[in-house]
């Protein structure tokens, strides 16, 4: 472990990765494609969560205290290695600038309509870059109070909503073509859950390696019970309409309304957003870091925070020419887009690691 | 915009000399590159050169090859 | 750097400040259409925020000695949002819609169709889900310019009319989130309740006269608001009210529904389609103008024709609705939850299926209260 020194424990893995899972998807609902089938959908995205984090920590195990630069590196030698690499970085590069993009058209739509585009990412950015360069412990300490905070908001919303839940909205059970549901199933599986691919540059600062799988499918759970929950508030309460919006969570709760004085409460749906955002593309921003840092052996990766956190919020920008791109993007393209980075490099990466009976008793870095 | 190209300057101005001065060249030149980068993208979205949506651009491709192999979107 | 970063963060949220007296509220939306000039009229009833606290004097705050607390914007355009932009012409503020209450539509749009003019309050994140529908009865500026005596615009008024339908539950107060669900059925009628301005002049005031009957968002018919109330008795949305019964030895009772529930039970089999409702209903004796006393015996009575009458209404209501071929209760949606893959063959012609589903009406009424008193005035 040349560039990283710091160290995380059990607990702040655990609300690490759910905060991450969390992340863009409090929002959304990956679900929705599903519509009134949602919870089965989010089901089988838990249960395919669960097999790529199988794999994953398969991974580390065989390769304690690497991260996954230096696997490849290791794995596939030092030019394919630092290939692969790069490719691993440009994804998470990439789906930090795609939560960017979620954060700046939620907020554009909601909150600051007038305000440009480039100072909401910009004061985003910053805020993540500040907490990137204090380190991932930093991050990780925040996400165990920010998560905290968000499992009571959650929990606070499904009871504010629980009376509004019409149970026949989940009717007409199975009605649905089970392509459609396999489907929505597998696009919960890749976000939020598929990932968590970006834990494989986060893991090895785990200061009790053998803990590893342990903690992270207890996030796993923690983050499926929450998106189940939200998925039967969601279905319940908005029957139909559900597929009407783009933002399903954040409607849910604009229905929230106990005798007429605790209304408008929506906006904690927002602020969950937003502290899970945070982690979300802080984690993301730190593995492309030291991603970076690590592929052509720096000394430090604290230097590259600044200009990769701001280009990746530039990229945010111009993502997309239009929402309904985002939309199509999302539903139709990114399952099958990220398959490759989340399940086909990790798992090939693996199986020639044991092809080449590595990694050597004894051996360094190729 | 206009302030994100600053702060990109500004920072290249800020770290290179301290990272010369420490003759860690590797470094310079990753984090210039990357800088650089920035302060080109943030210069041209400032003057108000449209960039092309990338992520948009890969989903039409995407969505062309779904059409070619007969999936209906 | 430091400088540029500091001044990021304090201006950030500068840009969308909105400051209340730079509002100009709007709390009520009349929408209207006119085919000939296919234009969309919008009546937006709005409200400077400084006067609605003035009300300070006990009787008399009809605000006639200062300014007036709600005024109207009458405003036209091809689309909704147009026509909602179009209004900050005759106003000095920007209209913001977050508490907009009611939105009433007018003659036009429901013939129309009121579907495509709910896009502009669905997709804008200002106005939100709990506003109420309704349909104007009448002229549509007459129930927006209309001054309340207790409250300071008329779309409080009918805000809280619509909170308070629950007390004779003979109106079906539809929020914009059930409308529209409902609208959204493909054979469910979506309904709305009726307004309007009754009498003359000081005497003016608005009532709530029946409701709206919708077939894919056109409007096809009305019910009467006693029939509203059958309606209730089925989808279960009964809170209170008044039942007034004749009793056997010729006095008027009146029963007061306590707390309704229903279930719709629908049965397909080779007989055709059957839907059997049943409805539960606790009570109070309200009121008994003279007759015997409130004996066990007697009790029974009352509640066999409290269940009578319960019957009759919804029964009543059920006619209407197939005269109109108007599946009001959503059986439509309760044989798709049921039978789903036989449904998507009934589903087109649902129609005309409607009136031939069977149904059969079982209501179980409870007296449980009888008030204070044993005797019934005039005691003797």
């Amino acid at each position: 472990m040349k560039l990283e020194r710091g160290k995380i424990n059990g607990l702040e893995l655990t609300t690490l990765i759910a905060g991450f899972l969390f992340g863009s998807a409090v929002l959304l609902f990956p679900g929705q494609w599903a519509e009134h089938e949602g919870w089965i959908a989010i089901l089988g995205g838990v249960a395919e969560g669960f097999v790529f984090m199988l794999l994953y920590a398969a991974l580390m195990s065989r390769f304690p205290g690497k991260n996954f630069v230096e696997i490849a590196k290791e794995v596939y030698g030092p030019f394919f290695g630092s290939l692969v690499a790069l490719a691993f970085i440009g994804y998470l590069f990439h789906l930090g600038s795609l939560v960017v993009t979620d954060y700046h058209d939620f907020i554009k739509l909601t909150m600051l309509v007038q305000t440009p585009s480039s100072m909401i990412v910009l004061v985003n950015c910053l805020v993540i870059i500040y907490g990137v360069k204090k380190g991932i412990e930093v991050i990780a300490r925040c996400s165990q109070g920010m998560v905290t905070l968000l499992c009571v908001f959650y929990l606070m919303i499904f009871g504010m909503l629980s009376m509004q839940i019409k149970w026949t909205n989940f009717q007409p059970f199975f009605s649905l073509p089970v392509t459609k549901v396999l489907w929505a199933a597998h696009m919960a599986g890749s976000f939020p859950f598929g990932e968590t691919v970006a834990f494989l540059m986060v893991f090895p600062t785990l200061n009790k390696p053998e803990e590893l799988l342990n903690r992270s499918l207890k996030a796993l759970f923690l983050a499926g019970i929450y998106f189940f929950i939200g998925s039967i508030r969601t279905i319940g309460v908005l029957g139909d309409t559900a597929r009407l919006f783009l933002y399903s969570g954040f409607q849910s709760g604009r229905l929230i309304n106990i005798a007429n004085v605790f209304t408008r409460l929506e906006i904690i749906i927002g602020v969950n957003f937003l502290m899970m955002g945070f982690l979300k593309i802080a984690v993301l921003l730190y593995g492309c870091a030291l991603g970076i840092a690590q592929l052509f052996n720096l000394k430090s990766y604290s230097p590259l925070v600044l200009p990769l956190g701001l280009l990746m919020g530039m990229l945010g920008m111009i993502n997309f020419s239009m929402v309904s791109e985002n939309f199509e993007f999302s539903s139709l393209v990114y399952p099958v887009f990220a398959f490759p980075f989340q399940v086909i490099i990790p798992l090939t990466t693996l199986v020639v690691a044991l092809i080449r009976k590595l990694p050597k008793k004894g051996d360094d870095d190729n | 915009m206009i302030v994100i190209f600053i702060i990109l300057i500004g920072y290249l101005a800020n770290i290179a000399p301290r990272l010369i001065a420490d003759k860690q060249w590797k470094e310079l030149l990753v984090v210039g590159a990357v800088t650089v980068c920035g302060i080109v993208l943030a210069g041209l979205m400032m003057v108000g050169v449209e960039i092309p949506n990338v992520t948009g651009l890969m989903s039409q491709a995407f969505l062309k090859f779904y059409r070619m192999i007969g999936i209906k979107v | 750097m430091v400088l540029a970063v500091l001044v990021c963060l304090l201006a950030g949220g500068c840009w969308d400040r909105q400051e209340l007296d730079e509002l100009a509220l709007a709390f009520a939306a009349g929408l209207d259409y006119d085919m000939e000039q296919k234009q969309v009229k919008l009546i937006t009833q709005v409200i400077r925020p400084g006067q609605m606290k003035s009300a300070e004097s006990g009787g008399g705050s009809t605000g006639q000695g200062g300014q007036k607390a709600s005024f109207i914007l009458e405003s036209q355009g091809k689309t909704v949002f147009e026509a909602v932009r179009k209004a900050s012409f005759q106003i000095s503020r920007r209209v913001n819609w977050t508490h907009n209450m009611v939105i009433i539509f007018g003659k036009g749009a429901v013939k129309a169709g009121v579907d495509k003019f709910l896009d502009f309050f669905v997709r804008n994140p200002e106005p939100r889900p709990h506003q109420y529908i309704l349909v104007a009865d009448g002229d549509l500026k007459d129930i927006l310019n209309f001054k309340p005596n207790l409250e300071k615009a008329s779309a409080q008024t009918i805000n809280g009319m619509m909170n308070n339908t629950g007390v004779t539950s003979e109106a079906y107060p539809v929020t914009l989130q059930e409308f529209v669900n409902d609208l959204m059925s493909n054979t469910k009628s979506a309904t709305a309740p009726l307004i309007k301005v009754v009498g003359e002049g000081e005497e003016q005031k608005l009532q709530l006269v029946g409701t709206a009957v919708f077939r894919k968002g056109k409007q096809i018919g009305r019910i009467e608001p006693k029939e509203t109330r059958g309606l209730l008795w089925v989808i279960g949305k009964v809170k209170s009210g008044i039942i007034s019964l004749p009793s056997s030895d010729g006095s008027e009772i009146s029963i007061e529904i306590v707390q309704a529930s229903s279930k719709i039970h629908p049965v397909l089999d080779g007989d055709g389609m059957h839907v059997h409702i049943h409805v539960k209903a606790i009570c109070n004796l309200g009121e008994q103008l003279g007759g015997e006393n409130a004996k066990p015996k007697k009790m029974i009575e009352f509640q066999q024709w409290a269940e009578k009458e319960i019957q009759k209404e919804i029964v009543h209501t059920i006619q209407c609705s197939r005269r109109m071929k108007a599946d009001i209760f959503g059986i439509g949606e309760a044989f798709n939850r049921k039978y789903h893959k036989r449904w998507r063959t009934m589903e087109p012609k649902w129609e005309e299926l409607y009136p031939k589903v069977k149904f059969s009406v079982n209501v179980k009424a409870k007296i449980r209260l009888i008030g204070e008193t044993l005797i019934p005035l005039p005691a003797h």
